[in-house]
């Protein structure tokens, strides 16, 4: 187990190096209109040019590129994403203000996701090739095709047709889920189902196809021939191997479910991290940028890191490989 | 003589009774279309998207000023007004539902829907298929000097490969973005990079499996050189899965495309992504524009993959995963 966790976390070196190095060089390519429109900002300078060249200095753009690298990196390493070109805050402050809104959006997701394809799943495996499984496999596939934001928009006016009710659609409106339960689950509530149905279509899949599988293994024909009732078969025996590869699957798709909560923050202008990252962008706040891709891939990783050992501890065999 | 007329003769069983009779083209897709309906659907809607971008401002060889766009109806930033006899003076049609002369209503700026729908099929296909084009050449490239190369080149590239791959590909739009001010060509070449991992990976595959072939040694030792075994007699064997990739590929960067506009981060231009991005903002008092520019990108995306997997049930069936 040892060797193993120590090959998995050299594997993920590579994806950590390329992330910081994509995100320095796009940071030392500081576009010029981002440089001008903080030096027109400033005061005391005699000329925009100059103006200019301060900023430059400033940001260390004039240092070699190597040394800005090495001080990238030791930032880095000291928890330093930067500061806000707008706020003037440190990057790391900004984002963990925003992190808890993105982070309840991602869980109350995977919630939905297992709520939904984990019975669905079930059903549809034990009646194969009904009806029941035609339908729900339609809509499974239906929940793949569209994308996330579609799904939203769709949720949005199905529920403002039918119940006359919509959820507060600003972000002014938005409260912490501490503060007033109900009307931030309000808020919330459609974003989550619509990235939960999202990552949901494609666990019922898999789950239903490694629910075929593990039906048909001799151990559960024993566990017939026992006399075991259904539901003792498919909760105790059937249920426990299948859901492995599926939880390894929803852990890979941590970063679909962060794509994905990017454009639903956006489109139910819910207070997160993607909302603030869109807006920094428009600003040109390019450390804000930066620090929230590095913060995403970071916690990508070590997601992918985490399914992986946990997928070594539970099912032995793929240590080996 | 004796034998040669038997040669004869058997030659001609061969034709009549082993080889398959000749069919034509028609009837070959015809049969295609029967086995795979979901396939043939999808080229269907793909070529409709295809004859909306091309034929948007037809005839294209009359001057504009005079002809009326053929299938868009009316100009993308063509406003309508209606005269209001009650206030005596002219009042912008917004917001408008479905009528005959608006098939899809109107948007908040008085332009007519359907007509930006069409008009915006332009830049899906330009971005797709662009990127796909630049993505596959490059993709291809690298995968033949990964897999010729062998040894130490081959790991290093394989791992910047991966650790591309691991990169969830909104990160990487937002960091190109952010870098500069995004024209139509800058978007195509960022979704061109995030498209080159998937393609030469693929296709290293096969030419390492293709590159051990008996033949494949033949031409060497008949004097061959590298690039005519290449050329000649590899790359033969990887059309199949680049043609599958190029397909599902475009699927996936119109999505993405689709998704940076609808945070407002894409190009300036009409593009459906744009398109949802204004139409959420009044989408419960007239959902017309929100409702049917996400139903192109859906349809869009949707027939691209799913003409993608029909493409690999037919040519290559061993791809599927």
């Amino acid at each position: 187990m040892t060797a193993y966790i120590f090959q998995r976390v050299l594997l993920t070196i590579p994806v950590i190096l390329l992330a910081v190095t994509l995100v320095f060089l796009a940071g030392h390519a500081v576009p010029d209109y981002a440089v001008r429109s903080i030096a027109q900002g400033l005061t005391g300078a005699e000329n925009l040019d100059q103006a200019k060249q301060q900023v430059r200095h400033d940001l260390g753009l004039d240092k070699p590129l190597l040394q800005q690298y090495v001080e990238y990196v030791g930032g880095l390493a000291k928890g330093d994403l930067g500061t806000s070109f707008i706020t003037k805050q440190p990057v790391l402050e900004e984002l963990k203000l925003r992190m808890p809104v993105s982070v309840e959006l991602g869980l109350l997701s995977l919630l939905v996701a297992m709520v939904v394809s984990i019975p669905v799943g079930i059903i549809s495996a034990v009646r194969q090739d009904t009806w029941l499984d035609y339908v729900l496999r339609f809509m499974s596939i239906l929940g793949l095709a569209i994308p996330a934001f579609y799904l939203g928009v769709l949720l949005l006016i199905f529920v403002f047709k039918v119940f006359d009710w919509a959820p507060p659609l600003t972000t002014t409106a938005y409260r912490d889920l501490w503060e007033d339960p109900v009307q931030n689950l309000k808020q919330m509530a459609l974003p989550a189902i619509a990235g939960g149905l999202a990552l949901g279509a494609g666990m019922m899949r898999l789950l239903r196809s490694q629910l075929l599988e593990v039906l048909r293994q001799d151990f559960v024909r024993t566990a017939w021939a026992k006399g075991l009732r259904e539901r003792t078969i498919i909760f105790r025996h059937v249920l426990k191997n299948a859901l492995i590869p599926v939880f390894t699957f929803a852990g890979l798709e941590v970063g679909i479910l962060f794509s994905g909560e990017i454009v639903l923050e956006w489109m139910f202008s819910i207070p997160g991290m993607g909302v603030y990252t869109v807006t920094s962008i428009k600003q040109s706040d390019f450390p804000t940028v930066q620090g929230f891709v590095l913060v995403i891939a970071t916690a990508l990783v070590a997601t992918n890191l985490l399914v992986d050992l946990t997928y070594g501890w539970l099912d032995p065999r793929v240590r080996y490989q | 003589m004796e034998s040669s007329g038997a040669a004869d003769s058997t030659a001609l069983v061969l034709e009549r009774e082993i080889l398959p009779p000749r069919v034509s083209a028609w009837r070959v897709a015809l049969r295609m279309g029967l086995r795979k309906p979901l396939g043939a659907i999808s080229a269907f809607i793909i070529v409709l998207v295809f004859g909306a971008a091309m034929f948007a401002g037809w005839p294209p060889l009359v001057d504009m000023k005079d002809a009326q766009p053929f299938l868009a109806r009316y100009e993308a930033e063509e406003s309508f007004f209606i005269y209001d006899e009650a206030r005596f003076m002219e009042v912008g049609l917004q917001k408008e539902p479905p009528s005959m002369a608006h098939w899809l209503g109107t948007d908040d700026q008085a332009r007519d829907t359907w007509s930006r729908i069409i008009w915006g099929a332009r830049r899906s296909l330009r971005v797709g298929l662009g990127a796909l084009a630049l993505g596959t050449i490059v993709g291809v490239f690298i995968a033949f000097i990964s897999a010729y190369s062998r040894g130490l080149t081959d790991l290093i590239i394989q791992r910047i490969m991966d650790a591309f791959q691991a990169f969830p590909p909104i990160l990487f739009l937002i960091l190109m973005v952010t870098v500069t001010e995004p024209t139509e060509n800058w978007l195509t070449f960022a979704l061109a990079v995030i498209s080159v991992p998937s393609v030469s990976r693929i296709v290293r595959s096969v030419i390492i499996t293709v590159r051990e072939m008996p033949y494949i040694e033949a031409a060497r030792v008949i004097g061959a050189s590298a690039p005519r075994i290449m050329i000649r007699h590899i790359l033969p064997n990887v059309t199949a899965p680049i043609i599958i990739i190029f397909s599902i590929g475009v699927g996936v960067v119109i999505l993405a495309e689709a998704s940076l506009s609808f945070l407002g981060l894409g190009p300036p231009g009409v593009s459906w992504g744009e398109m949802l991005n204004q139409g959420r903002l009044f989408v419960l008092t007239s959902p017309w524009q929100a409702l049917f520019s996400g139903m192109a990108i859906t349809l869009a995306v949707l027939a691209f993959n799913l003409a993608g997997d029909a493409l690999r049930d037919i040519l290559d069936p061993r791809l599927r995963i």
